[in-house]
């Protein structure tokens, strides 16, 4: 196949999609036509443009969310929104934490919750039972004794690295409460700029700062 | 309703007082993309972040698609536009019908490029796990290029100076490449700022892309040569024969720019320069161009 | 405050196993049959075969080496999760591979030259060694020693079947 074999398949193929668009879409005849002969000549770029699916959410965690942070979620969405509608493009909405990070915030609760709740179910279990691996050591002989105390150990690790999960989820949660406030502080401000506003923008950052930090994403290596 | 007071606030520690990061963590202003061609061509060369950070709105907005359609005309057009009025400063250094092969050369080179590169860059995308859709990855890598046709626009000018001073072939040659590396920098900047937006193996994807990319814009502007032709040449083919490669033309040159012995033209060597007049500039017709 | 590594967001989601295996073997094949495009139905066919028998059947090449390397690094990883972990590479490689198959087809049509054999071997090598290593990172995290020996053993066998597939190949250019 020689580079004119290679144009002419490229065309047929951009004839084809603009054909199947044409017959998809309705529109008025002057955008349509735009759009045919763009689907046409440059369709790998043009057709993603129309019918690409849009912006990937972070994959959900299996488990639903805790109506906790299900509500922290709704509440923090709602005030930045708030805040932006009021005071509109500006420097005081660039303080505001943007989209992404309000995300990145909120699948690392989701997880963390998960986490919570998993090492909950586990720790239910008769296996991992911290109360009853204890009572398995006392009454095991000497054959038994190494199981039953690697048993207590797995479950006192498991016990506390649920303890730790939880107390972060909630410290977590209330960094979220915290900046809900300041960002309801904030839409209220009006005025020049003066001590109280460099205190409560330091105030905002240091509060999102101080999830941001918490929040490295441990993204899996990429080819 | 009062929705904050709705929830109680937890007791909890207050966190150690941190110094506000600089610049890196800075938040980027959350605005949206103006809604005519020229203003938002105009963000795009004066305030990239503002631009990436509309960009992102318009893809989460409901009437995205439609949003991201008419960005994406008014960045082809650009394009068109920019790199084809760069080619007639580039052809007008012959003159003639130079100035319009020229004209619709240039753009294709990136229209050309974009196409070939728009599957790859998608695919690099998404074996990344970036969460960039193939509409977001397609209207990046069409600003990229938007801003880089439009930086040639601007510097043409520069090039076209450089040839009314008769400098040279050769560095009208060097003045049309200083500009392409000009160009290249801001539009890689646009394209390395959007990706680390969304990941941190965003650097990493633009580096893949990058790459393929300027193999794929050589060979392609090999294809559709002849640009900067000398003064002097009688007949000027829309494009030579497809034969070598962009690489053994750069070796070749490469030897001649280090010893100056085989240099242009030097038939007493027996080596065949491209742009000297020659069999090689004698138009080809039909398939025998291919 | 800081969140420790053990309760980081987790990777990504992955695919199913045999989604991975399918992608890796689609975009393999893509890339070969587009790479032989300009030269013949046959060298097609040729690299339809080759490109998955060289990353697919280099991937299964190197999973028993990487079994052993992960036990001795002290990796808890089981073998289901070493072969989901190897598959999922597989399967982002393959998408790389699909991408990939449009410039190979434009330079396959439009390259005449020694440098479309220079270019095709940089852009395998390049695949492979960027899956090499990302499988690397994601088994032998655990192990710097272990991850350099395997790694460093995946080179070499991709070199080998490089040189056994290259037999086949006519190592000139169609005009």
């Amino acid at each position: 196949m020689r580079l004119i074999d290679l144009a002419v398949a490229y065309l047929v193929v951009g004839a084809g999609c603009a054909w199947a668009l044409r017959a998809r879409r309705s529109e008025q005849a002057s955008r349509g036509l735009a759009d045919a002969l763009l689907t046409l000549t440059l369709w790998p770029l043009y057709v993603p443009v129309l019918l690409g699916p849009a912006r990937t959410d972070r994959p959900s965690s299996a488990r639903s969310a805790s109506p906790r942070i299900e509500r922290e979620r709704a509440l923090l969405h709602a005030s930045i929104e708030a805040a932006q509608s009021r005071l509109g493009p500006g420097a005081l909405t660039s303080l505001l934490p943007t989209g992404a990070q309000l995300a990145a915030l909120m699948a690392h609760l989701e997880h963390l919750d998960a986490k919570v709740q998993e090492l909950d179910e586990v720790l239910s279990g008769e296996e991992f039972d911290p109360a009853r691996a204890e009572r398995r050591l006392r009454e095991s002989d000497r054959a038994g004794v190494g199981s039953a105390a690697a048993a207590v150990e797995g479950a006192r690790r498991l016990a506390a690295l649920r303890e730790r999960a939880a107390r972060e989820r909630d410290e977590l949660l209330g960094l979220c409460a915290r900046l809900r406030m300041q960002v309801t502080v904030l839409r209220f401000t009006e005025g020049a700029p003066g001590e109280n506003l460099g205190e409560l923008v330091g105030e905002i950052l240091a509060r999102i700062e101080g999830v941001g930090e918490a929040l490295e994403p441990a993204v899996a290596s990429a080819p | 309703m009062n929705a904050d007071a709705a929830l109680a606030f937890p007791a909890v520690p207050v966190a150690p007082a941190v110094a506000p990061r600089e610049t890196a963590f800075a938040p980027p202003p959350p605005v949206d993309l103006p809604p005519g061609p020229v203003a938002r061509l105009e963000l795009l060369l004066r305030d990239p972040d503002a631009f990436l950070s509309g960009l992102d709105r318009a893809t989460s907005s409901p009437d995205g698609a439609a949003v991201i359609a008419s960005l994406t005309r008014t960045l082809l057009g650009a394009v068109v536009v920019g790199a084809g009025l760069f080619g007639s400063v580039i052809g007008a250094h012959r003159g003639g019908l130079q100035v319009l092969y020229c004209t619709v050369k240039v753009p294709l080179i990136l229209l050309i490029t974009l196409v070939v590169c728009a599957a790859p860059f998608v695919a690099f995308s998404r074996a990344a796990r970036l969460p960039l859709g193939a509409r977001e990855v397609v209207a990046l890598a069409l600003a990229s290029c938007a801003r880089f046709a439009l930086v040639l626009l601007g510097l043409a000018p520069f090039v076209w100076l450089m040839e009314g001073w008769s400098l040279g072939y050769h560095r009208v040659i060097l003045a049309v490449v200083g500009v392409c590396f000009v160009a290249g920098t801001g539009a890689g900047r646009l394209l390395f700022s959007g990706l680390a937006r969304s990941g941190t193996s965003g650097t990493r994807v633009g580096l893949a892309f990058v790459a393929v990319f300027a193999l794929v814009g050589a060979q392609t502007s090999w294809i559709l040569r002849p640009f900067v032709v000398r003064p002097r040449t009688e007949q000027v083919p829309f494009v030579r024969s497809l034969e070598g490669d962009f690489l053994g033309a750069l070796g070749t040159t490469t030897r001649s720019a280090m010893d100056p012995r085989i240099d242009i033209p030097s038939a007493s060597r027996g080596r065949m320069i491209r742009s000297a007049p020659s069999a090689a500039d004698v138009p080809c017709e039909g398939s025998s161009c291919d | 405050m800081t969140i420790t590594a053990s309760l980081a967001p987790p990777p990504p989601a992955e695919l199913p196993l045999s989604r991975s295996l399918a992608l890796g073997l689609a975009g393999a094949v893509s890339f070969g049959a587009a790479a032989g495009l300009g030269h013949g139905a046959a060298a097609i066919l040729r690299g339809a075969w080759m490109s998955p028998a060289l990353f697919v059947g280099g991937a299964l090449l190197a999973l028993p080496p990487l079994y052993l390397a992960s036990s001795w690094s002290g990796s808890r990883s089981s073998a289901e999760e070493l072969v989901s972990g190897v598959a999922d590479v597989l399967g982002r490689t393959g998408v790389i591979l699909l991408g990939l198959s449009a410039p190979a087809a434009f330079f396959s049509a439009t390259l005449r030259t020694p440098s479309a054999w220079a270019l095709l071997l940089a852009a395998v090598v390049s695949v492979g060694a960027a899956a090499v290593r990302s499988v690397s990172a994601r088994a032998l995290s655990e192990g710097l020693a272990a991850a350099w020996i395997w790694s460093a053993f995946a080179a070499a066998l991709g070199v080998r079947l490089l040189v056994a597939l290259a037999h086949h190949l006519p190592l000139t250019v169609t005009r």
